[in-house]
């Protein structure tokens, strides 16, 4: 090497501006003298983050005069108690949102979906049907917000309760279907056991085999002798007794999600009795279409016109 | 060591000043030695809390090295500093050099190199950051650094020639 003047610290020497001339000298031939100088230039730019001594003795002061200075005083920088403060928050916003949520359970068009409940009871929802399930006080009351159709099988226990737009249905422990099209029809089927029916104008209990309907202050109330619905038990038939043709067209866009057009065409007084497939749509449509009288005709696939009676 | 009335720092004008004096350099010192921000403010005040129960005891003379020693030996038993990792890059700030007539091209490549220097810093072994942070960035000399750190001024020079290497080396970077 060529360093005979410069010794094992000639760096820092440098840095110190302790170098004789001749070592400078040298050491400004050395291949990396540049990137040195660039080096300190820039550390010599640089300064540790502030420090505002001002603040820090009111602090001190502050501390002293509190008294809190015992030799074991741990100093707790803000930002701790703010993550405490914020994990305290999130703790109790976590609770609330927790006691207070509801399960909203909702199933397609053509599609049944099983829910099991907090307490074992089961509800299957029939297509397009939307159940809202009060899990907070569950124990106490159990309460099920029904819009569509669905199965219920309930566990023995405190009351047991489906609201719906038309009416309130109860039970201790059953199994009964509830069904709502468009809001303003209610149809409850009971199973098995005893169900209470709380509507505006009329309140009725029913036990095995008997079903109950309510259309714009009409009640139909008859007899049935399955012993579980028809869209569970062979899962390709909806059946249907003195129902509004509406209702039924709600039915078929909710099991087959077509389009009806032109429905305006048909009678709305029509009333329809009987069931139709759920896996065939052409046949379903035929069934109920053809006893009817009323005439359609395909647009495409997942739509049809209704034909107006004298066409 | 007997504290006469106009040098016992339990006059609080007398502390006070002593504080506005010496704070600062301890906390730059701690910040060098712990890489921590928030720990060497707690040291600080730690220590001057200390400083102000002993204040009887500790002399004028005495209370730098005092201050001093407290601060390093409460900042070595905290938990917190076994798990520092030395944030370096954190805890240099660098000011914009001189800005008018530049290129943003070049702007940019000075920020890139700080940036560099500042990961080459944080790479030092202890002592040589140390020192060179206390030489550099808080224009210390090495005598100065020699007392604070309690070694010799030869060794502080080898630490520092030994910094500035490996600085080099670590900054040259892709060979």
């Amino acid at each position: 090497m060529g360093n005979n003047n410069l010794n094992d610290v000639y760096l820092a020497k440098w840095l110190s501006g302790e170098l004789t001339p001749d070592q400078l000298e040298e050491f400004k031939q050395h291949p990396h003298y540049n990137q040195y100088v660039k080096i300190n230039d820039a550390a010599l730019n640089m300064s540790l983050t502030d420090y505002d001594v001002d603040h820090a003795y009111l602090n001190l002061k502050t501390k002293i005069n509190n008294g809190k200075h015992t030799s074991n005083t741990k100093v707790i920088s803000l930002y701790k108690w703010v993550g405490a403060v914020a994990a305290c928050m999130l703790i109790c916003v976590g609770v609330y949102v927790f006691s207070f949520s509801s399960n909203i359970y909702e199933s397609n068009l053509a599609e049944k979906r099983n829910v099991v409940l907090p307490d074992g009871s089961t509800v299957m929802l029939n297509s397009k049907a939307v159940a809202e399930v009060n899990t907070f006080n569950w124990k106490t009351s159990r309460l099920v917000e029904l819009e569509g159709e669905a199965f219920f099988k309930v566990k023995k226990g405190n009351k047991f309760s489906v609201e719906t737009a038309v009416g309130t249905v109860q039970v201790l422990g059953t199994q009964f279907t509830v069904n709502t099209i468009n809001n303003n029809l209610l149809v409850v089927k009971c199973f098995e056991g005893k169900v209470q029916v709380k509507t505006p104008i009329k309140e009725v209990i029913l036990t095995k085999g008997m079903a109950f309907q309510v259309f714009e202050n009409t009640i139909t109330e008859w007899n049935f002798e399955q012993s579980q619905p028809s869209w569970i038990a062979t899962d390709n038939e909806s059946r249907f007794n003195s129902m509004p043709i509406g209702h039924v067209l709600t039915s078929l866009k909710r099991q087959f999600d077509i389009k009806i057009s032109n429905a305006e065409n048909i009678n709305k007084n029509l009333i329809f009795s009987g069931s139709f497939s759920n896996k065939n749509m052409e046949k379903a449509l035929y069934t109920v279409f053809s006893t009817l009288g009323v005439k359609y005709e395909f647009v495409s696939d997942k739509e049809i016109r209704i034909l107006h009676p004298i066409e | 060591m007997k504290d006469s009335d106009n040098s016992s720092l339990c006059n609080d004008k007398r502390y006070e000043s002593f504080f506005k004096e010496q704070a600062k350099a301890l906390y730059s010192f701690l910040l060098v030695k712990f890489g921590d921000s928030d720990l060497s403010k707690d040291l600080v005040q730690e220590a001057f809390i200390k400083l102000w129960e002993n204040c009887n005891k500790v002399g004028g003379s005495t209370a730098k090295s005092y201050l001093y020693k407290i601060a390093v030996n409460l900042g070595i038993s905290s938990k917190r500093h076994d798990q520092v990792k030395y944030k370096y890059q954190n805890i240099i700030a660098s000011q914009p050099a001189h800005i008018e007539n530049e290129t943003p091209q070049f702007l940019m490549e000075e920020v890139e190199f700080k940036e560099k220097i500042k990961k080459a810093i944080s790479l030092l072994p202890d002592r040589q950051r140390e020192v060179f942070l206390l030489s550099r960035i808080e224009k210390k000399t090495y005598k100065e650094i020699a007392v604070l750190l309690d070694i010799s001024v030869k060794a502080v020079e080898k630490l520092m020639h030994k910094a500035l290497l490996k600085i080099r080396a670590v900054t040259d970077g892709v060979k």
